[in-house]
């Protein structure tokens, strides 16, 4: 017996909260379609079948193979963000953005207030998806560390409070904004490697 | 997959000569496959096939394609050039292996004959 479309999309539904990639979601979907296709005969109900389904030790079957998938996937995403940073492109990037800010606080002391502005700004960007570009890698992070991720970003806005009087003070706030700034521009990148996924 | 460490260290050699005979496949269908073609004796459990055809693939050892069937989107896993070069291997150690085992448990049986 064939699915219909509706009948298709309630499985993607019940599978939603469990699965976060949407390719593995797809894929699990297409899996409980095929099988329940194939034990439906005409006239069972599908409904009925399905809550058996979601029930039955096949669904725990199935989110083993997904934690492992996923597990597979942040690793992935996870390295390839990583590798940018010592990668020729990773080294120029963070030169350049840690001399900008170094000549910006050669041109004033406003130039901390700006870059923890832009930061902000950014982190606000990736999570919320102003301009469409939700960082998947960056929910996905959330979701994995919770907000343990944002700890650069206090350390970083709390230095001046504790370590005023460390005259290396403003050299780390320099490299840090710079490693940070990279960091976004990685994120947008791995976050492009996430959309060339082929179920887009 | 069946209780045994024998077939769980084969799982990926199973995929990818499946794979090589079949051109391209989609996960449901290798786990109906691999129950068809032993009677019912090995079965394929989701939680270890979809791990080993996500790893497979981020080896380049696979690659996909997707496909509108039957109203929802279908993955199909289909041997890249060095997957297919690997598949040869694979067969050649697992025949290597059997003809070994083939050697220990049945001494005087020659084991180029059995294969």
């Amino acid at each position: 017996m064939k699915l219909t479309a509706e009948q298709v999309k309630q499985i993607e539904v019940l599978l939603a909260k469990d699965i976060f990639y949407k390719d593995i979601r797809l894929e699990m979907t297409d899996h409980i379609a095929s099988y329940l296709e194939e034990t439906l005969a005409e006239g069972d109900d599908f409904t009925t079948a399905l809550k058996q389904y979601m029930n039955s030790h096949h669904k725990v079957k199935l989110l083993t193979a997904v934690r492992e998938q996923e597990k597979i996937k942040d690793g992935y995403y996870r390295n390839y963000f990583l590798r940018q940073f010592v990668s020729p492109k990773g080294l120029l990037v963070i030169a350049s953005a840690t001399s900008t800010i170094y000549i910006g606080t050669l041109l004033g002391p406003w130039m901390y207030r700006v870059c923890v502005f832009l930061f902000t700004l950014m982190v606000i960007w990736f999570l919320t998806g102003f301009l469409g570009l939700k960082s998947q890698f960056i929910l996905r992070l959330k979701e994995e560390v919770q907000v343990y991720y944002l700890l650069p970003v206090l350390l970083v806005s709390q230095g001046r409070r504790y370590f005023e009087e460390w005259p290396v003070l403003p050299y780390l706030e320099i490299i840090g904004f710079g490693l940070m700034f990279t960091a976004c521009y990685f994120i947008y990148l791995t976050n492009k490697a996430y959309k060339t996924t082929k179920y887009a | 997959m069946k209780n045994s460490s024998l077939y769980k260290g084969s799982l990926t050699t199973i995929i990818m000569k499946l794979l090589e005979e079949n051109g391209r496949m989609y996960g449901y269908e290798i786990t109906q496959k691999v129950k068809q073609i032993t009677a019912g004796e090995l079965t394929i459990t989701e939680g270890a096939l979809y791990p080993a055809l996500h790893k497979l693939e981020s080896e380049g050892l696979l690659d996909v394609e997707v496909e509108r069937v039957d109203n929802r989107l279908r993955k199909y896993y289909k041997l890249t050039e060095s997957g297919e070069k690997e598949t040869v291997n694979k067969m050649a150690e697992l025949e290597e292996f059997i003809r070994n085992m083939q050697s220990i448990l049945s001494p005087d049986v020659k084991p180029g004959l059995q294969l």
